[in-house]
């Protein structure tokens, strides 16, 4: 069964029914590169596998079948391999649809601004500023938390006896996803490269995209969550409503909490026992961040924590615990 | 006996490491060696194997590259990295926790 004898005898069919089933199992890969090392992986497997049985006297059609078998419910498995492989494709759509509104709403706030100063109305002027107070009043409470999160990892590193660079990007990621490290605590021994996640959202709008929910979620969440009533880990809710956008594949998806907001909620699709399509919105809290440290030259990402969109997530006190069980090894 | 699958998904990646650990696989190779030491009470749907695989490669946990079988054919092959080695210690740990945590509660009916 070696693929060279293979093409010398009469295998024509096998080999379509091969590509047929190689073709069901990668439909969904959208790049073709990976969806070709896959199917050729898959190809392999289906060899093995019809050599075994083909030794234990079965003819080639009902090894090919077994084999078949034996990899399990083909959908499933296409949508498992989807889903891995079409991480981190946000669509452009999505943050032109974000940027439309904001641009929309900044602009006809500009508007009100203008007509209140021209008309000389001190109320409206001042019911109008109420609105980048209310968001500068969360942005700060916000400040306040990151403020204790850097304090608590100052004070760990000075136990611990590590030099701790703060950059000005661990406070504007806030806001903004920063590419480069918020922290960096740094001894002759090790090296930790942290880096915080944004986590002040201005409303509740998840988007997504198809059947890749938690590998595309973007963001706008103003759901306000009691500090205390979550210490640790993730928080599960309910959607509220989701509502589908059938034009552009995305959807909207609403939830309501109470409290503040100091995590990225994550949206994740499951199967109930009745195998229906459920839909759920996890948050982390407080504070959740990536953490790197130094092996050799290389940086190597920190494990642990909580794991989403094949990132590892860490709160402050999953991030001790960590350091303690490396400072173990 | 086989394993109800919702057992055996949760621990998949820690049997991985565990085979990857000792000895650099293939994703046929892998599947046989886990069917032969848990006496195949691990049966699992082969074709489901390899999205956790791409996933934990893409996890950085391991790293694939191609190279000739032993019997001449090409094939990928699959290694545990260095954060993986650091993983799978954590998580047998974790197991060590669980399985004693539930040994304890199912043991005091038995």
């Amino acid at each position: 069964m070696a693929r060279s004898d293979r093409d010398t005898t009469q295998d024509f069919h096998l080999d379509r029914e091969i590509k047929k089933l190689t073709a069901q199992l990668t439909k969904d890969i959208r790049s073709k590169s990976e969806k070709a090392a896959v199917a050729r992986e898959y190809e392999d497997h289906i060899y093995d596998a019809m050599q075994n049985y083909m030794l234990g006297g079965m003819t080639e059609e009902d090894a090919f079948s077994a084999a078949r078998d034996d990899l399990g419910d083909i959908e499933e498995i296409a949508v498992l391999l989807s889903d891995v492989h079409n991480r981190d494709e946000i669509p452009e759509d999505v943050g032109w649809k974000l940027d439309r509104r904001k641009i929309i709403g900044i602009v006809i706030a500009a508007v009100l601004v203008d007509i209140a100063i021209l008309s000389r109305n001190a109320g409206l002027l001042l019911v109008l500023l109420l609105v980048p107070l209310t968001a500068l009043l969360v942005y700060l409470r916000a400040m306040v938390k990151r403020l204790i999160a850097i304090g608590h990892i100052r004070r760990y590193a000075k136990k611990h006896g590590m030099t701790c660079r703060v950059s000005y990007s661990a406070f504007t990621s806030l806001w903004l996803y920063a590419d480069h490290a918020d922290i960096t605590l740094e001894n002759q021994q090790q090296y930790y490269k942290i880096r915080f996640l944004p986590c002040v959202q201005p409303k509740t709008v998840l988007h997504f995209v198809g059947r890749n929910l938690y590998t595309t979620t973007q963001v706008h969440g103003a759901s306000p969550i009691a500090a205390e009533q979550f210490s640790a880990g993730w928080q599960l809710f309910r959607p509220k409503n989701i509502k589908k956008l059938s034009k552009t594949g995305l959807a909207e998806i609403s939830f309501e909490v109470q409290g503040d907001l100091y995590g990225l909620p994550t949206l994740e699709r499951r199967h109930d026992p009745r195998d229906k399509e459920v839909y759920e919105v996890l948050i982390f809290n407080p504070v959740p961040m990536r953490v790197f440290y130094r092996e050799g030259t290389t940086e190597v990402e920190l494990v642990g924590g909580e794991q989403k969109d094949g990132v590892w997530l860490h709160d402050i006190v999953s991030f001790e615990s960590m350091l303690e069980r490396m400072c173990r090894l | 006996m086989t394993i109800n699958k919702e057992l055996t998904k949760g621990s998949m990646a820690l049997l991985v490491l565990s085979v990857l650990a000792e000895e650099e696989m293939y994703g046929y190779q892998m599947i046989g060696e886990i069917n032969r030491r848990s006496d195949n009470v691990f049966r699992m749907k082969e074709g489901t194997l390899y999205p956790i695989l791409h996933a934990m490669v893409a996890e950085g946990l391991l790293e694939s590259y191609d190279a000739k079988s032993e019997t001449g054919r090409d094939r990928k092959y699959y290694r545990i990295t260095a954060t993986g080695s650091l993983q799978l210690k954590l998580r047998r740990e974790e197991w060590q926790v669980f399985t004693g945590a539930v040994n304890s509660v199912i043991g005091e009916g038995m």
